[in-house]
């Protein structure tokens, strides 16, 4: 019910604070639309991953496209860019290779639970 | 001389189809590779929040997100035009963050549907941000939401607002923490509806400049706080309120205010003709107005966000598919 454009290249920025708070890393679940969603020219390989995920809700899946924040005051003030993360590293070795290739790859709402990871 | 990157926002054809994918897809070091970086929006309602952060930045290489004027409103909201709508359940604040710096937005619809008292159509955490030419309202279906701009940055820098209209925001049309070093300069802009217009928080020393302003219709006050010297020109209904020199006091008549239209009528005496002619202006010069309507119409120019069209004549400043704010060609950007 629900696909994730996820971050495929790191950014960087040379002030540490601003990288880790700005920047998309590789992996980052960046937001979620829904089912059959028509993406533009730009989201997808090089820069976007897609990844579907038909089991999730899509109200569940925009909970995975959130910043890590801390409230000070009445601001909240971001920490982390991105909180959750697809860790493509631990994907079976077929789904590796088609997010490689062709940048695109569907998962189960458990096997969200497994490769998309918090980074706190 | 740096090269203009420019991706298309829509629905569906464009390279991104969000603010919040292009700036995911353009963040980079700008500077290193010599670039401005823009998004053309087209017309479409954008329901992701947007935060502008990570991206190395300069004044002359920067992120820029406009509207092509065929894809621009006509000072008064219109679905029919690109607009950001966002009604938050996840954690954002602002429907827009502005934390590089030098960003510039130009010709946006804003819809602030955030369910906190402390949210913002658009929250400034940089230096050197220009809004202009834009409308940010309160979506009108949610009870809650909060400011329309947030100024909030803390560094030694200015910030620059101007052609702007903000409307329904129940908690403040511009809120300016004025912290030591920071400038925030708003000119021709209308606020209407709000509990407090225009709030210089004195959170330090910064300063904050009203001019040719409009303040109407809040429920607590128009202007509030402290502003600058060098302030003038402004209007509220409120007496006593506006700040700086040359200050006018009365009800201002837009041309259908219950039905969210609030450009200047031609009928209105008290913003019409009243304001002070800033196109030589020292920090921030322009010459037209919210829907780039050339300035003046009449024998001066009408305070507020929109300019009076004289009748027969008027005329547009901008071109189709240009800024009406031209600094690197103008010169009129100081500060």
């Amino acid at each position: 019910m629900a696909e994730f454009l996820v971050k495929a290249i790191d950014a960087t920025h040379r002030d540490l604070d601003k990288n880790i708070r700005g920047c998309y890393k590789r992996g980052d679940i960046v937001l979620a639309k829904p089912d059959g969603f028509l993406w533009g020219k730009q989201e997808g390989l090089p820069k976007f991953w897609i990844v579907k995920v038909p089991g999730l809700a899509l109200r569940d899946a925009h909970g995975y496209a959130v910043s890590k924040t801390t409230r000070i005051g009445e601001v909240d003030r971001v920490d982390i860019r991105r909180l959750w993360f697809l860790d493509h590293t631990i994907l079976p070795a077929p789904l590796f290779s088609a997010l490689m290739t062709l940048g695109i790859i569907t998962l189960t709402a458990i096997e969200v639970s497994v490769f998309v990871k918090s980074k706190v | 001389m740096p090269t203009t990157v420019t991706k298309t926002l829509k629905s569906a054809g464009g390279d991104y189809t969000s603010l919040s994918a292009w700036e995911a897809g353009e963040q980079g070091d700008l500077v290193l590779a010599d670039e401005i970086r823009q998004a053309e929006c087209y017309s479409f309602a954008d329901t992701t929040a947007v935060t502008i952060d990570g991206s190395t930045t300069d004044a002359t290489r920067y992120l820029r997100v406009f509207t092509p004027a065929a894809e621009r409103h006509d000072g008064k909201w219109n679905t029919g035009k690109h607009r950001v709508s966002f009604q938050s359940e996840f954690g954002a604040t602002n429907t827009l963050l502005l934390a590089d710096l030098y960003t510039r937005i130009e010709g946006l619809q804003i819809e602030n549907s955030i369910g906190q008292s402390t949210a913002s159509g658009i929250a400034v955490d940089a230096i050197g941000v220009f809004i202009s030419h834009c409308i940010i309202r309160k979506e009108p279906t949610w009870s809650l939401g909060g400011n329309g701009i947030f100024v909030r940055q803390n560094s030694s820098g200015t910030t620059k607002i101007w052609n702007t209209i903000i409307y329904d925001a129940p908690t403040f049309g511009i809120m300016v923490n004025r912290w030591t070093g920071a400038i925030t300069r708003a000119h021709n802009i209308t606020i209407q509806n709000s509990t407090i217009g225009f709030d210089s928080v004195a959170s330090a020393a910064g300063v904050f400049v009203a001019k040719n302003c409009i303040a109407q219709d809040n429920a607590t006050d128009g202007f509030a706080g402290t502003f600058d010297a060098a302030s003038t020109d402004n209007c509220s209904d409120i007496a006593s309120d506006a700040p700086g020199s040359n200050p006018e006091t009365g009800e201002v008549t837009f041309v259908d205010e219950a039905n969210d239209n609030f450009l200047l009528d031609s009928s209105d005496t008290v913003a019409k003709d009243k304001g002070a002619d800033l196109s030589a202006d020292a920090n921030l010069a322009f010459s037209d107005d919210i829907i780039g309507t050339a300035r003046p119409q009449g024998s001066a120019w009408d305070i507020g966000a929109s300019e009076v069209v004289a009748a027969g004549g008027g005329g547009l400043l901008t071109h189709p598919g240009m800024s009406s704010m031209r600094p690197e060609m103008s010169g009129g950007m100081r500060g």
